[in-house]
């Protein structure tokens, strides 16, 4: 855990103390603060908004059982964002995301002209086609804006690991979307 | 185009559906709320009820243990009494018959 981590963690939350202690109003504003987090991070990995928020719900129900165990702010996001990268996992094992063929992506991926109104729902798509791992990496660095060794610890994966995620999910990116640099 | 800046907006946190928290707290009335571990009268009785019998299971099987060893013990040491009171009977005659000679 790097420095600004430490001094992060170690601050104290009076909310997250009241959550803890049973308050459900508490509680409430906990899930209002991060529900937005929790929600992209499922929606950019399954493209499902069903599952997505069934998926959101579940880990906000885990929390309140692990309300005890989470010490800061700090704490609470990252343990959000791993536990909701971890059911993101466990639901691509199972199956039951939706599975973007390849006719469908061969259409999605037709145009890439930067003045493409659909290119930002194109990319998302044409993410849906990358391995789980490489897929919660880039959904970790462009969505919430981590470095590689903050990824690292979320996902719980080496450095390296990590780079090599985010460099292969991006060549194929590019490949399929036609980008040349 | 650059594909980290058209990522940085395609994958841009998105607003969670309308009511989301309200649907949260409703299923938190169907699971317990066990936020931390408390040890309550009733499971501190059925663990010290739980070490008194695993106490009392266990010394009874010690003692039958060191009752079996110490039977073991005694019928070893009446066998060996024996072995030397006919092993002393049978010095004795062959005394006396070397004394008749």
């Amino acid at each position: 855990m790097s420095a600004t981590a430490q001094l992060l963690f170690a601050t104290p939350d009076a909310t997250l103390q009241r959550a803890a202690a049973g308050d459900h109003e508490s509680f409430g504003a906990l899930i209002s603060e991060h529900q937005d987090m929790v929600f992209s991070i499922a929606w950019n990995f399954l493209h499902d908004r069903g599952r997505a928020e069934e998926i959101a719900q579940e880990v906000f129900l885990q929390l309140y059982l692990t309300l005890g165990e989470i010490e800061t702010p700090a704490h609470l996001t990252f343990w959000l964002r791993r536990v909701t990268a971890n059911r993101c996992i466990d639901e691509s094992r199972h199956g039951r995301w939706r599975i973007v063929t390849l006719d469908e992506a061969g259409d999605l991926a037709g145009d890439t002209d930067e003045s493409d109104p659909f290119l930002a729902r194109k990319i998302a798509q044409m993410l849906q086609r990358l391995p789980a791992q490489q897929r919660l990496a880039i959904t970790m660095r462009y969505q919430e804006g981590l470095e590689p060794s903050e990824i690292g610890a979320v996902l719980d994966m080496p450095l390296n690991t990590v780079k090599s995620h985010l460099r292969r999910g991006l060549a194929a990116l590019r490949e399929w979307l036609g980008v040349t640099s | 185009m650059n594909l980290e800046t058209e990522l940085n907006g395609a994958l841009a946190r998105t607003s969670a559906p309308d009511g989301f928290a309200d649907r949260v707290l409703a299923r938190l009335g169907q699971t317990q709320a066990p936020h931390r571990h408390r040890l309550t009268a009733s499971t501190l009785r059925r663990i010290a009820a739980a070490v008194v019998l695993t106490a009392a299971l266990g010394g009874l099987t010690a003692h039958q243990i060191v009752e079996q060893r110490r039977t073991e013990g005694e019928r070893a040491r009446r066998e060996l009494m024996t072995a030397l009171h006919i092993a002393s009977a049978k010095m004795r005659v062959a005394q006396r018959a070397v004394a008749h000679d």
